[in-house]
């Protein structure tokens, strides 16, 4: 029995061809929620069955280290990467669609390996916080994240 | 691993830079003999730290404290005397490069990352000046300490 961290976390991202940025988390966290909906149908004021409703997007939030936004010396940044408007990268999502790219979250610890992915991620919200040195993104993916 | 030397080499970064930019006084560091006789003024160099955490892989967050005492004899045509001294310390608080200098063969003189003075304006994080004032009725010697706050990222993946 042991307990995961961000010590053991590596969070990479990815766009739709060959691209990859490692994200530098810091004092910060990556967090989401796993959402379904359930529907009940009432028999008379009580509830009589229930069935699944509708998908809904999976809501994920992480942190960062504020590094220079556009300015880095190979061109490849963070925010670049949420955006995809780094040099390069393509969109994961379909065309027409708004950019996404994919989040990958590798846990290792004792030579075991979980990948975590969240597919086809857009990000809604980018908080900047200069005192703290961080940026917060928000966004969602599809669906739940796909666990290996 | 830089998690071996991080302490030799912000030592010796520190040590390094309050030497090349203190001028008018002259600067111990804390664990030489010195021998002040003769001297009217003197400071001494402390290091507390430094901290290492990691913050999330491979992220290390490394702080610092350093600390200077400031040793000055009442000069009775020069009230300013004391004062004078502790501008000459307290302008080498400023943001600077840790290097991994050493004698070693892992001491490359390659830079770390940049050593920053924490903001002023945080109550807990501030360069701080105590004046302690004449030790004793007999002495004619007066102490002060400043004392500044450093932070730095380092990626380990990266040294």
């Amino acid at each position: 029995m042991g307990q995961r961290s961000l010590r053991d976390a590596t969070f990479v991202i990815k766009d739709g061809g060959n691209e990859e940025i490692t994200v530098k988390i810091g004092e910060g966290n990556i967090t989401w929620s796993e959402k379904r909906t359930v529907e009940y149908t009432h028999e008379r004021g009580a509830i009589d069955s229930s069935r699944l409703g509708d998908d809904e997007p999976c809501d994920v939030k992480f942190d960062f280290v504020w590094d220079w936004i556009e300015s880095g010396s190979d061109s490849q940044d963070i925010v670049g990467a949420i955006k995809v408007t780094n040099s390069g990268w393509v969109s994961t999502g379909a065309e027409c669609e708004p950019d996404a790219c994919d989040l990958e979250l590798t846990i290792e610890d004792c030579s075991i390996e979980e990948v975590i992915t969240f597919s086809d991620f857009r990000w809604t919200t980018l908080d900047y916080d200069l005192r703290a040195g961080t940026i917060s993104c928000s966004g969602s993916c599809v669906a739940n994240p796909n666990v290996t | 691993m830089i998690k071996n030397n991080i302490a030799k080499w912000v030592f010796a970064s520190v040590c390094k830079h309050f030497t090349d930019n203190i001028s008018g006084i002259t600067l111990y560091i804390e664990g030489l003999d010195r021998n002040t006789y003769g001297l009217s003024d003197w400071c001494e160099l402390r290091l507390d730290g430094p901290n290492i955490r990691e913050v999330s892989k491979n992220l290390l967050k490394i702080n610092a404290e350093v600390n200077i005492l400031i040793a000055t004899h009442i000069d009775v045509e020069n009230l300013y005397h004391e004062t004078e001294n502790i501008n000459k310390v307290i302008q080498a608080y400023i943001d600077f490069d840790i290097y991994k200098y050493g004698n070693n063969s892992d001491d490359t003189g390659d830079l770390i990352g940049r050593f920053k003075l924490l903001p002023l304006d945080d109550l807990r994080d501030k360069l701080q000046i105590t004046r302690f004032g004449i030790l004793g009725p007999a002495l004619t010697l007066m102490q002060t300490t400043t004392e500044g706050h450093y932070e730095m990222l380092v990626d380990e993946e990266e040294e």
